[in-house]
């Protein structure tokens, strides 16, 4: 049988945010209000289709007494109280007065573990006994789990009071907990049945792996990301009026560097939104003050190009390219013409290139000029800006990586100026990586660099981060 | 493959808008399906399978192969129409002079390999210092120019922005073997051309070959440069291998045309064989060879295109990694929003016919008449502690003797209880049976207390009051923060 394991409790102590935690599912419904959970919902962990556990959420216990009083009426040795729990269950199942009750016990009859939650802030008390004492009667291994919802600490208290009827109680902070964490309490399923602990096995294997493929894949966005907004350019095609006029060119240049911001922006939510989703936190809502990414070091150029050719390229080629054929022509003289070919086409073919390469430009291709005047807004060449852009993906990257499926308030990114995050890693890793974005603030993005590139980001989202959310 | 190297491209940018987790299920459901063991066999496999429900419309992908396709024969049509061209005025012989070796070869062998000194250039990538000629290079390239045609016909954006070294390595890698082979087209159509043309010279007319030059040039030496470069056919075209006679009786001056006996005619014409073979050996062979390891590397390009986009690095994680899912249904059906208890009554309270009930143990006794005396001003007539560690029979008694304590009835009764724990339908069922065996007509107020000892209010009240509203009691109150 797959290890299933039903998530009991009182309500509102934290049933739904443990199972939000542990199956990493941001959709499962936790409120303030009690009876938000009203039937009993699976989670299954699957390894490629393999099931290895299930959890299963439950509504609370409301009637606890009348169940107890149920049972006890009708049991007579402890042999028998398992029977008698499944006996409940089937006489009730269409009882609305019970409908909690069966809901919750449903699954432990047929076979779960029990993890019983309570909040280790508010006080013990006696009524939670009778909780205690029905689950004790289904006779199936079971542990309790001390949740911590508010401020207060009565965790001593409930230790107490849990052992009495569990043979494993834990403090796990259901909105809280990290993966560590996460991954911990899994292996602590393990220890309620030996039968359970090989699918638990696998399963903390296959997480563990999956954890290590999401900080790889969030690696390559973030190197992606470095990649495209170091070699990101904002360009236009300037109108002959345009070309002449200073104030008109001032407006496109502001005008590009604006559009270049945007799309540094856009592109930097993309990374982040994929990043969520790596994550599973897709519905996630981002906090950040709003900051000046670009400074005022971007790249400006004016110039003229004809299918990407500069003019000088153009005059360059078009000069050689008459010289070739010239010098055809003075090979087939026998050196005769004494290299006068290649110089009256040099020459031919520069001026040919500089004034008809104009003309060409001219020429409009499905509405779209062939060339001309072009002004041109980045890439941004400022030695800081890969560095702040990865400072800025880590710290979201740590944020979501160890933000947790039950908290619903939006993460905060707020970052200070003063946060020195690149002080934080190893010398080499630094030398690494500021090899690599000096080769991209040069243009040289090959393969190998990218490669090293997303190695280096990986190594930096690996290391831990002081920050909280 | 450049095709589907465009396609799988483009369709994984789109695909950036299905869900992460439809996507991981997808494509490791093909995954765990798919025999091929290497990456691109892999992603391949994977792309027919996902295509299967596109439409058979040509693909951008296509549009690109073929127009490659077209540009590669354009190009080669070309070559060959300059070649023929550039072979019908270096071959031409009119009868007076020979036709001179060093113009000829230096024509069709000389500056083609001056040529392919430029395209090498484009090979290594961008060199530093070299980047200004390199650039030229590339500019002088017809293949450049079709490229950033298919790229602005098509909108591939694969060719123009990377055909100068610049942007990701994988795509400058593609663009410069592109242009490569582009280059070997036009090469190969040139010396197809001028070979043809050479060939149609040699078999339909008389052709006489000579070397001439204002430089002092000893004929043993041109021998020898003439030995040397037959050696690689030497062994085994001998009769392409001019001897040491027939480079000195061919050494002409324009000024002796006296001297063309027929027998110096006829000695003249056995260039031939040596002219084609140069033509062959080292104008066309190293265009074809380029022309094939351009091919080679280009294949390896596109491969590194396609596998080295982002995207498809991360299809490939998607397509082996084991698929860990955590799936569930949590929809829940959400609870009618009702309407909200009462406020505490506000007709003045007196100790008469009021009772105070202590649920669960919320607060000690005293605690709980101290507050109400802070509270109320009052004190309660009957104090009484029930709870669910109590059976019902035992609250009913309870509460039937309550009700018999206090005279003449009851008119008013106030539960304290815990307001940190949730309102559980136990406790709707005890205030059910307060309403039926003690308090008739008169109200009852719940009291939520926090911890602190004070009513709780703002969310924690509202989910008491929305609770209780659920019991439909007129008369049932919960306790307002100061009220």
């Amino acid at each position: 049988m797959i290890p299933t394991f039903a998530v009991v409790g009182h309500p509102n102590k934290g049933k739904s945010s443990t199972v939000a935690t542990l199956a990493e599912d941001e959709r499962i419904g936790i409120s303030s209000a009690p009876g938000t959970t009203r039937a009993a919902h699976r989670y299954t962990l699957s390894i490629d289709d393999q099931p290895q556990y299930v959890l299963v959420d439950t509504p609370g216990f409301q009637r606890a007494r009348a169940v107890l009083d149920w049972l006890q009426s009708r049991a007579g040795s402890a042999q028998e109280r398992p029977a008698v729990v499944a006996s409940f269950v089937a006489e009730h199942r269409d009882d609305p007065r019970f409908h909690d009750e069966v809901a919750l016990l449903a699954p432990i009859v047929e076979g779960a573990g029990i993890l019983y939650v309570v909040d280790g802030t508010k006080p013990y008390g006696p009524e939670y006994e009778l909780e205690m004492q029905v689950l004790q009667w289904t006779g199936r291994p079971r542990m309790a789990l001390i949740n911590l919802i508010g401020g207060g600490d009565y965790v001593e208290e409930w230790r107490q009071g849990l052992g009495q009827y569990f043979s494993i109680v834990r403090v796990f902070d259901a909105v809280r907990a990290d993966f560590s964490k996460r991954l911990a309490l899994l292996k602590a399923f393990a220890e309620l049945d030996e039968a359970w602990r090989p699918a638990i096995d696998r399963a903390v294997a296959a997480l563990t792996a999956e954890r290590d493929r999401r900080r790889q894949r969030s690696a390559a966005e973030v190197a992606e990301l470095l990649v495209e907004s170091l070699t990101m350019v904002e360009r236009v095609s300037l109108s002959e009026s345009d070309a002449d006029a200073a104030e008109r060119r001032r407006e496109h240049s502001v005008r590009l560097l604006e559009r270049l911001r945007d799309r540094i922006r856009k592109r930097e939510r993309e990374t982040r939104d994929r990043v969520q989703s790596l994550y599973r936190h897709q519905r996630l809502q981002l906090e950040e003050a709003a900051t000046e990414l670009l400074g005022a070091d971007i790249f400006t150029q004016e110039g003229w190009e004809l299918f990407g050719l500069s003019r000088t390229q153009l005059l360059l080629s078009g000069a050689l390219s008459g010289a070739v054929a010239g010098g055809g022509v003075d090979a087939l003289l026998g050196g005769a013409s004494l290299f006068l070919g290649a110089g009256i086409g040099a020459l031919v073919g520069g001026a040919g290139a500089w004034f008809g390469g104009a003309e060409l430009a001219r020429v409009k291709l499905l509405g779209q000029p062939l060339g001309g005047p072009i002004l041109q807004v980045g890439p941004v060449k400022a030695p800081n800006f890969p560095w702040v852009m990865l400072g800025r993906g880590w710290v979201h990257h740590h944020l979501v990586a160890e933000r947790n499926h039950a908290r619903r308030e939006a993460m905060s990114l707020a970052m200070s100026e003063d946060e020195h995050l690149m002080d934080q890693l190893p010398d080499p890793l630094r030398r690494g990586l500021a090899t690599c974005f000096k080769a991209l603030l040069n243009d040289r993005a090959d393969a190998d660099l990218r490669r090293r590139l997303v190695a280096h980001v990986d190594e930096v989202l690996a290391l831990p981060l002081a920050v909280a959310d | 493959m450049l095709a589907e190297a465009v396609d799988i491209r483009r369709w994984l940018r789109d695909d950036r808008a299905t869900p992460y987790r439809q996507r991981l299920e997808r494509d490791r459901v093909i995954g765990r399906e798919l025999d091929a063991a290497d990456a691109l066999g892999k992603v391949l496999g994977w792309w027919q399978r996902v295509r299967n429900d596109q439409s058979r419309a040509p693909t951008l992908g296509a549009r690109v192969a073929a127009a490659r396709r077209l540009g590669s024969a354009a190009l080669a049509v070309l070559g060959f129409l300059i070649g023929a061209a550039v072979a019908g005025v270096a071959f031409a012989y009119d009868g007076r002079s020979p036709v001179n070796l060093f113009t000829l070869l230096g024509v069709l062998v000389g500056l083609p390999l001056v040529l392919l000194l430029f395209t090498l250039l484009l090979i290594p990538g961008r060199l530093p210092g070299l980047g200004a000629l390199q650039s030229v290079a590339a500019g002088m390239n017809l293949g450049r120019w079709i490229g950033a045609w298919m790229d602005r016909l098509l909108g591939a954006e694969l060719f123009a922005p990377q055909f100068l070294g610049a942007g990701s390595g994988a795509g400058s890698a593609f663009s410069r073997w592109q242009l490569v082979v582009f280059s070997q087209w036009l090469a190969l159509g040139f010396f197809t051309g001028a070979l043809t043309v050479a060939l149609l010279m040699v078999t339909f007319t008389d052709l006489a070959f000579g070397w001439g030059t204002t430089l002092h040039m000893d004929p043993a030496v041109v021998h020898a440069w003439v030995a040397a470069l037959s050696a690689p056919w030497a062994p085994w075209l001998p009769q392409a291998v001019p001897d040491a006679a027939l480079v000195e009786a061919s050494r002409i001056y324009r000024l002796e045309e006296a001297r063309m006996t027929l027998e110096r005619v006829e000695l003249l014409g056995r260039w031939w064989p040596f002219v084609l073979m140069t033509i062959l050996v080292y104008g066309a062979l190293p265009r074809l060879l380029l022309m094939m390891i351009g091919a080679w590397r280009l294949r390896r390009a596109t491969r590194d295109l396609l596998l080295d986009d982002p995207e498809v690095t991360a299809l490939r994680d998607r397509l082996d990694a084991p698929l860990v899912a955590q799936y569930g249904n949590p929809e829940e059906e959400q609870l009618e929003a009702e309407r909200e208890a009462l406020a505490g009554p506000r007709e003045p309270v007196t100790a008469e016919g009021l009772v105070l009930m202590i649920w669960n143990q919320a607060v000690p006794p005293d605690r709980a008449r101290a507050w109400l005396m802070q509270a109320m001003g009052v004190d309660a007539a009957v104090v009484l502690e029930l709870g669910i560690l109590q059976g019902e029979d035992e609250q009913r008694s309870l509460l039937s003797a309550a009700r018999r304590e206090v005279k003449p009835a009851v008119r008013r009764v106030i539960v304290v209880t815990k307001g940190w724990e949730p309102p559980l339908l136990e406790f709707m069922d005890f205030l059910a049976l307060v309403r039926e065996t003690l308090s008739g007509e008169g109200s009852i107020t719940v009291v939520p207390l926090a911890l602190s000892g004070d009513e709780v209010h703002g969310a924690e009240r509202d989910v008491w009051a929305r609770a209780l509203a659920r019991l439909r009691d007129p008369r049932l109150y919960v306790m307002e923060a100061g009220a």
